[in-house]
Order: structure tokens, then C-alpha cells, then sequence
């Protein structure tokens, strides 16, 4: 199977006001509109019941959006097309192998359903399985195979028929945490490859931040965000992102001049445009771990915060350090390199403007 | 000790239950050899009965068997497709198929004479129809159905099914290629452990058919009441005997095929 053979097909496709409701009356699913490019990766990220399996659903044809909602697979209305019309590929959390048929049928159940004479069923069942690593299991039953093989059997029969595009709804969930990151590698590479438009649906943001070229993070059947990876990093839209994508600090302070002032010392204000602080008022400063210096107290000045180390935790490749700084929340620091103080010392920190996520002027929700 | 004590007052509570059940069976089918019942084994053993019966009945136990296969082929033809309806209707949580569901098991709650009183009130004015062994089987339909339906529908709601037909519908297949290629397979337990019921049923319903046979369509358990009603002890008795050799075999076959399924297709 050639790249180019996929590149061809790659189709846009297009959400336009996607509303989900359910027949209990829950709204799954607020309006929403997408547009995914030909070729792109797209992940839809979110916790369980945020809404992003059912959008999947709804692109692949399983699921159709509610009156005046309309899919488009590149200029082609597919609104009411069901899933076997619309040539899509997707490999399912549990796989989904049909246990009545060898590897081989399963990869050839596409084929044999669109009449593709059996010589050149075999033929393309050895070409698929030789892209996933499989060579020679053809014959073999479905329930002889691990979860990895498993796993790879299921992608190989989603792109037997070359569909127009590819769905992942959470493919990597039931493999054990080495593995999943072996196949994700592996899938990362295939999805390149292939040049073929995916929708990868995940709760695991790490699986998030390597697969997608685009990140959608979804909350309440909504969309928060969409981004590249770095974007959705250090730039998230909301709280709920930046809560959601990795570990986040947070630490409030009132704004003085072009400074955040805080009990023990002062952060510096972000100078990227996105503030809307007031003079005077308070704000929060967010910021990433890995993003805090720590320094040792002797060498603290005018522009760190001092505090007091209250744990320490060695991880291996990176220590974790918890710093009391006189606010609500401990800060975390993160360090790859190789300092140790111990938990009671005195310490300071220190953040470097570009190194700050955003900052928000408090509202008097949060403050009440 | 304590425990080994208890082992075998159990073992023996166990045997004495075992006891009390099956020598009635023996004691009948001892009965279907023995020259004279009423005298004992001593009075010497023979076949005599057994020929007796086979050939006086032969045409029940014949009869029999072939509506039994007839009622399986009927409720496998209607039963499959009505629960996977009943499974796939509205997403599967349609109150009207719970509706239909239940009321398909109304006839097992129902006794069988009422059953075939009201077939009889309907449709007894058809002659040809009322003396056919088809009336029988109408009757051994609507009382085998559900025990069809039943495990059927039960592995057609599994979820992991219905993944399978949305795989398979990913990949282009219709509604009919799915329900052919991917559900019958994959339900090959649910359908063998109905078909096991259906036949075992009807091969021994006798409410329903008593009441709709005629002395040309008698099935042979009306055949074995009309023995031991009309005829020496020792005759029906035999007629128990045949019914236990053709009985038996069709079952063992029927749970070895089955199990043959089950270690096949895991669902």
C-alpha cells in the first residue's frame, strides 16, 4: 500500500450545526461546527461524556445530528447517508474482530462485501498485513491473537476498502500502558504515511499531544478549544483546558505595575497581549510546572517569589518539588536537572514572563 | 473426620434424592420388558411389548419427529428475525418490543388446553386444515416460540454484537449481509440452545396436542396416554422405553452441537 494511493482520496469534511439530543431529551451534543482538513490527524479530546465519541458517531453515520444539522465529506452532503454509504474506516476501543472469521477474512470482509474477486482479496489481506507487522497470520483465529495484534488486525480491515476517512474511537484504551505507547508510535508513523484525513477520539491527552496535527478539547458537548498541540499547551482558551492538558499552577496575586505581587515576592505580567488585568486588582497567573525555576534562597532576588520546599518526589528523569508561597495552592516545580534541596528549606522561584500561560483578572465568582 | 463425616452424609442425602427420581424411570422401563408386571421379574423378560407397540404406534413416534423438525424450521424462520427485529428496533430500548416480548411467553403461562380451545373455536370450521397434523403444528408453534426467541434475543442485546454490526457496517455491509454474515454466526449459541428447547418441547407436548389431534394425527404422547388408558401396563411402559431411546440421542446430539458452537464462537 503506497501513500499516494490514500493522498488522492483525502476529503475534507465539515460539520455545520451538529446538535446531538437523545431520546430522554439529553443534549448530548450542543451545536457545534468543525472543519477537518484533507490529510489531518484530528483528535478529540475530552472526558468521558464530554461529547466527543458521540460527534465520531455522528461523522461516521452510527449516530445523525439532529434536525438542520448537516455533515459534508469534502463538498459532498452525506447528512443522511448511513455508515455503510459513506466509506469510512473505523477501528473501534474493543476492536470489534469478528470472532466467526480468521485474521485474513476479517481483513477481506470489506472486500468480499464490495465483490472484489477472491485473487485480489488475498492479494491486498497479505499487503495490509505486512503494513501492520503481521506478515504470515493470515490464517490465524481472531481469539489466538494479543490485544496488540488485535489491534492491528482491526486498523489493516478499516483501511482494506481505502476509505475516505479514518475513525479511531479510543483504539489504544485496552492495550496495557507499554504497548499502547509501541502502537502509538507505530500508528503515528502509518497515519503520516498514509496522508489519509483520521479522527482520533481519546480521554488520554498524552496520546492527544503526539497523534494530532489539530487538537479539539471537548467539555459538556461543546467545543473549548482547537488547536495544534502547542497551542492547546501553553496557550489554552479557558480554564478548563488549561486545567484539562497537563498540570497547570495557579496562583493569585494582586497587579501592580507591570508586576503580579504576591506575598513572598512578585511574578512577571505576560506581556503577549491576552491580558485584561486591571491596576490594582486581583489576577491569576497560570503557569506549567516545568516552567518554574527553582533557585536556592542565597542566590534569590527582586524578581522571585521565596517560599518554603514542603515535598520533594524524584521521578527519575525529572523531580517533582511542592513550594509553599504563602497562597491557596502549593506551587509544583518540575526540573530535569540534577539539584536536590530538602522538604522544610527555604527556597525561591522564579517564572519567566514568556513562560506564563495566561493571565485573567479574578472574577467575583471565583473570589466569592 | 468431622468433615469426612459430612461428606458422606451429604454423599448419602445426595444418592437417597438421586434414588427417589430415577427408579420411578427404571422401575417403567423395567416394566416395558417384563412379561408380567403384576407378577414380577420372575414372570420372565421379554420384547414382545416393545414389538407390540412399534408396531401399533410406529406412525405417532414418526409423526412426532417430523413436527417436531417442522416446528423447529418455523420458529428458526420466524423466531431468528423476530428477535433480532426485537433487539434492533429503536436502538433496542423500545418499549413496544418489551411489549411483544411478553406477550410472546403469554402462551407458556396459559394452559395448553385453553391454547387449543381457542384454535379450535377459530379455525375448527376448516376441515381439512382441523385434521391435518399442520393444526398440531400451529399449536406447538405458538408454545415453543418464545423458548426460540428467548436466548436469542438475549445474545442478539449483547453489546458486543451489536460492535460487531457496526464493524461490519463501517465496512459497507447492508442489513441483510450483516444479519446473514455477522449476527447468525455470532448468535450460532443463543439459536442451537433454542433450537434444543424447541424440539425437546414439542417432541413432548401433550396439553395442546390432546386437544387438537384426531385418531389420524396423534402425536406420541397422545399415543402414550392413549396406551396406558386403553391397554396392559406393560405396553405403555414399553411405549416409554421407545420414547426414551429416540428422545435421548436427539439430545445428546442436539447439546454436543451446541458446545461445538460455544468453543467455536466466544462471544
Amino acid at each position: 500500500m503506497k501513500s499516494n494511493e490514500f493522498n488522492q482520496q483525502a476529503v475534507s469534511i465539515r460539520l455545520a450545526q451538529c446538535a446531538k439530543s437523545f431520546a430522554n431529551g439529553t443534549r448530548a451534543l450542543q451545536p457545534l461546527d468543525l472543519e477537518i482538513h484533507p490529510g489531518e490527524t484530528l483528535v478529540l479530546l475530552g472526558p468521558s461524556g464530554c461529547g466527543k465519541t458521540t460527534t465520531l458517531r455522528m461523522i461516521a453515520g452510527l449516530e445523525f445530528p439532529d434536525q438542520g444539522g448537516r455533515v459534508f465529506f469534502g463538498d459532498e452532503d452525506v447528512t443522511a447517508l448511513p455508515i455503510e454509504k459513506r466509506g469510512v474506516g473505523m477501528v473501534f476501543q474493543n476492536y470489534a474482530l469478528f470472532p466467526n472469521m480468521s485474521v485474513g477474512e476479517n481483513i477481506a470482509y470489506g472486500m468480499k462485501i464490495r465483490g472484489i474477486p477472491a485473487g485480489e482479496r488475498i492479494e491486498r489481506v497479505e499487503r495490509l498485513l505486512e503494513m501492520v507487522h503481521l506478515q504470515g497470520l493470515s490464517q490465524r483465529r481472531v481469539d489466538q491473537l494479543s490485544g496488540g495484534q488485535k489491534q492491528r488486525v482491526a486498523l489493516a480491515r478499516a483501511l482494506a476498502m481505502e476509505p475516505r476517512v479514518l475513525l479511531l474511537d479510543e483504539p489504544l484504551t485496552a492495550l496495557d500502558a507499554k504497548l499502547r505507547e509501541a502502537v502509538r508510535s507505530d500508528l503515528n508513523k502509518l497515519l503520516r504515511s498514509l496522508g489519509i484525513t483520521a479522527i482520533y477520539v481519546t480521554h488520554d491527552q498524552g496520546e492527544a499531544m503526539a497523534l494530532g496535527d489539530r487538537i479539539v478539547v471537548m467539555e459538556r458537548g461543546k467545543i473549548s478549544q482547537i488547536g495544534t498541540p502547542q497551542e492547546i499547551y501553553y496557550h489554552p482558551a479557558n480554564d478548563f483546558v488549561a486545567d484539562f492538558i497537563g498540570a497547570m499552577n495557579r496562583v493569585e496575586g494582586i497587579v501592580a505595575g507591570n508586576r503580579l505581587q504576591l506575598p513572598t515576592g512578585s511574578l512577571p505580567l505576560a506581556d503577549n497581549g491576552r491580558n485584561e488585568v486591571v491596576q490594582g486588582q486581583p489576577a491569576w497567573a497560570l503557569f506549567r510546572p516545568e516552567d518554574v525555576q527553582v533557585i536556592d534562597i542565597t542566590e534569590a532576588d527582586a524578581h522571585c517569589v521565596r517560599g518554603r520546599l514542603i515535598n520533594t518526589f524524584f521521578l527519575g528523569d525529572r523531580t517533582r518539588f511542592e513550594i509553599e508561597i504563602g497562597v491557596e495552592r502549593p506551587v509544583i516545580a518540575e526540573t530535569s536537572k540534577r539539584g536536590w534541596w530538602e522538604a522544610g528549606q527555604q527556597i525561591a522561584i522564579r517564572v519567566l514572563p514568556e513562560a506564563l500561560v495566561k493571565m485573567a483578572p479574578r472574577t467575583d465568582k471565583e473570589a466569592a | 473426620m468431622q468433615n469426612r463425616f459430612r461428606f458422606y452424609v451429604q454423599l448419602a442425602f445426595t444418592l437417597l434424592v438421586c434414588a427417589f427420581l430415577v427408579v420411578p424411570v427404571l422401575l417403567s422401563m423395567l416394566a416395558g420388558v417384563t412379561e408380567n408386571f403384576f407378577v414380577g421379574i420372575s414372570s420372565g423378560l421379554t420384547l414382545r411389548w416393545v414389538g407390540q407397540v412399534w408396531e401399533m404406534y410406529q406412525p405417532t413416534i414418526w409423526r412426532s419427529l417430523v413436527i417436531a423438525l417442522a416446528c423447529l424450521v418455523v420458529t428458526l424462520v420466524a423466531g431468528v428475525p423476530l428477535a433480532y427485529m426485537l433487539a434492533r428496533y429503536r436502538g433496542g430500548n423500545s418499549r413496544l418490543a418489551r411489549l411483544i416480548e411478553e406477550l410472546l411467553m403469554m402462551p407458556v403461562a396459559v394452559p395448553g388446553l385453553a391454547t387449543a380451545l381457542a384454535l379450535i373455536m377459530a379455525y375448527g370450521t376448516w376441515r381439512d386444515f382441523r385434521a391435518s397434523i399442520f393444526f398440531i403444528l400451529v399449536g406447538h408453534v405458538i408454545f415453543t416460540l418464545p423458548f426460540m426467541v428467548r436466548p436469542v434475543l438475549a445474545v442478539m442485546q449483547s453489546s458486543q454484537l451489536a460492535q460487531l454490526e457496526e464493524a461490519a457496517a463501517s465496512l459497507g455491509a447492508g442489513r441483510m449481509q450483516r444479519f446473514f454474515g455477522i449476527v447468525i454466526p455470532n448468535a450460532a449459541s443463543g439459536i442451537l440452545a433454542g433450537a434444543l428447547m424447541v424440539v425437546t418441547l414439542s417432541v413432548g407436548e401433550f396439553n395442546i396436542t390432546w386437544m387438537l389431534h384426531t385418531p389420524l394425527t396423534q402425536t406420541l404422547p397422545v399415543g402414550l396416554a392413549d396406551a396406558y388408558a386403553s391397554m396392559r401396563l406393560e405396553v405403555g411402559s414399553a411405549y416409554t422405553l421407545i420414547f426414551f431411546f429416540m428422545i435421548i440421542p436427539l439430545l445428546i446430539g442436539m447439546q454436543w452441537a451446541t458446545q461445538a458452537s460455544r468453543k467455536k464462537v466466544r462471544l
